[in-house]
């Protein structure tokens, strides 16, 4: 089978085989496009560092495991998942998104999106660490906009 | 091979509210507008009210709105006359509309959803009950019509569903359905523990068609579940139609893995439901009444520590 290189924006390189690296549809159109029969194809890949594109890998090469069944595997993603802090997670989906790793995708941004289930503006605020850029008038205007999710009465 | 070693994990932070210690508050990461459109209703409305930017995401993309999902707690204020302004965000292209328990909603504000938006692939309108089954009916039949994307339904919980309704429904959905999306069906045993969350209708592909029957205990309409007992499951194999395949009424069942009780073994939860005894064994319980919330329960309530928790009920009370 054939292996290339991935390269991460901080130079480290990871030798990944075929099977594994075509989960990323990008490569897998790199692939196709550029593909020779050559093993000393490097990608690289300037938008990933290097501990990012370790974890992509990760999760590429358990979903090509045969030996795995469907529940070792969400087993497996579950943990991966409850290991990660949210920096590390933005930064997943953006890679995930980047190479186009849609199983990945979907579960960081799942993950994010239960983060904030249930939650008030502010309180996502404070969990994803945004400041409010709202003038007065525009708070107010939204408050207006949202007035039957915030207050039953006005239904 | 050198792929197939196992990563060293350096990440070791548990991420429930931790944002990065010492880093300043700032414009919204550009992850977050991914994000977006896996957002049930309510917070994709809290994240409109965050900032500028997150707020022009939420007000003029389309993509956001796409899989319109309403739930607790807006599913009772919704009614005809919001679902109608919000649907139209999605500006035609609406794939999932799933609305749970919103009663409020009428036939004709559903169908009025379903004839902008043939490109819905899956309709889910569970406790919607003043939605009728003709209602229901009509509108799939005008998904079905002109576009064969609708492929999943959820109408469990509207109130006189017969056997004729139900098979005019399957001939639609089966119509639309791929062989592919046919041969997984057949597959598909629906179990009580793992039954479809809302948080989780947005991405799954791989749904039930319909998600009632006639359960073979009681012959009513509802949702039949199969047993996760593996001795349950042999002698399902074996003769078609085991003793505790049924509704939830009939069969009751642990919450925790699904399995049957029968009334020897039944444990209590905080949460209504029951346990079975091995499972209640292995749950951290209450310090005061003794009861264990199962796993999905307990990630909706707040803290708890090593030092253990007191429930909802105790506190109040």
């Amino acid at each position: 089978m054939r292996t290339f290189q991935l390269k991460s924006s901080d130079n480290k390189i990871f030798k990944v085989s075929e099977e594994i690296a075509i989960q990323s549809a990008v490569i897998k159109n790199f692939l196709e496009d550029f593909g020779s029969d050559s093993d000393e194809i490097v990608i690289p890949l300037p938008n990933v560092r290097g501990r990012i594109l370790e974890m992509m890998i990760e999760w590429m090469v358990k979903h090509v495991d045969e030996e795995l069944t469907k529940e070792e595997v969400e087993d497996w993603e579950n943990k991966f998942m409850n290991d990660l802090n949210m920096e590390v997670t933005t930064e997943l989906v953006m890679a995930a998104n980047y190479l186009e790793v849609i199983g990945l995708l979907h579960r960081t941004c799942q993950s994010i999106a239960d983060h904030i289930s249930g939650k008030s503006p502010e309180e996502i605020r404070r969990i994803l660490n945004i400041t409010s850029d709202f003038t007065p008038e525009e708070e107010a205007e939204i408050r207006r906009q949202n007035g039957w999710v915030l207050n039953p009465s006005t239904n | 091979m050198s792929e197939n070693k196992k990563f060293p994990n350096q990440v070791a932070v548990c991420g429930s509210s931790s944002p990065g210690v010492g880093i300043a508050a700032g414009p919204p990461h550009e992850a977050l507008f991914l994000v977006l459109s896996y957002l049930p209703l309510f917070e994709l409305l809290s994240m409109g009210a965050v900032c500028v930017s997150l707020r022009d995401a939420v007000e003029h993309d389309v993509l956001p709105w796409l899989h319109l999902v309403v739930d607790r707690p807006l599913s009772s204020r919704l009614n005809d006359y919001i679902l109608g302004r919000i649907a139209r965000k999605a500006d035609g292209r609406l794939r999932t509309l799933a609305l749970i328990n919103c009663f409020k909603i009428s036939d004709s504000a559903l169908h009025e959803v379903v004839q902008n938006n043939p490109l819905l692939t899956k309709l889910y309108v569970p406790g919607c009950t003043s939605l009728t089954p003709e209602g229901v009916i009509r509108a799939v039949e005008t998904l079905s019509q002109h576009s064969h994307n609708l492929n999943s339904l959820m109408i469990g919980g509207i109130y006189n569903i017969e056997n004729e309704h139900l098979e005019v429904l399957k001939y639609y959905l089966l119509k639309n359905r791929s062989q592919q999306q046919q041969q997984q069906q057949q597959q598909q045993r629906r179990l009580y523990h793992k039954d479809i969350e809302a948080s989780k209708l947005l991405r799954n592909e791989c749904v039930a068609m319909i998600d009632v029957e006639m359960c073979p205990k009681c012959q009513e309409m509802g949702r039949v579940y199969d047993c996760s007992r593996e001795r349950c499951k042999i002698k399902q194999e074996q003769k078609f139609g085991a003793e505790c395949r049924g509704c939830s009424g009939c069969v009751p069942r642990c919450e925790e893995c699904g399995g049957c009780v029968d009334g020897d073994e039944t444990e209590e939860a905080v949460c209504v439901g029951v346990l079975c005894t091995s499972c209640w064994l292995q749950l951290p319980k209450c310090n005061h009444c003794n009861k264990p919330y199962c796993t999905r329960h307990r990630q909706n309530v707040a803290s708890s520590s090593a030092a253990g928790f007191v429930c909802e009920v105790c506190i109040e009370t």
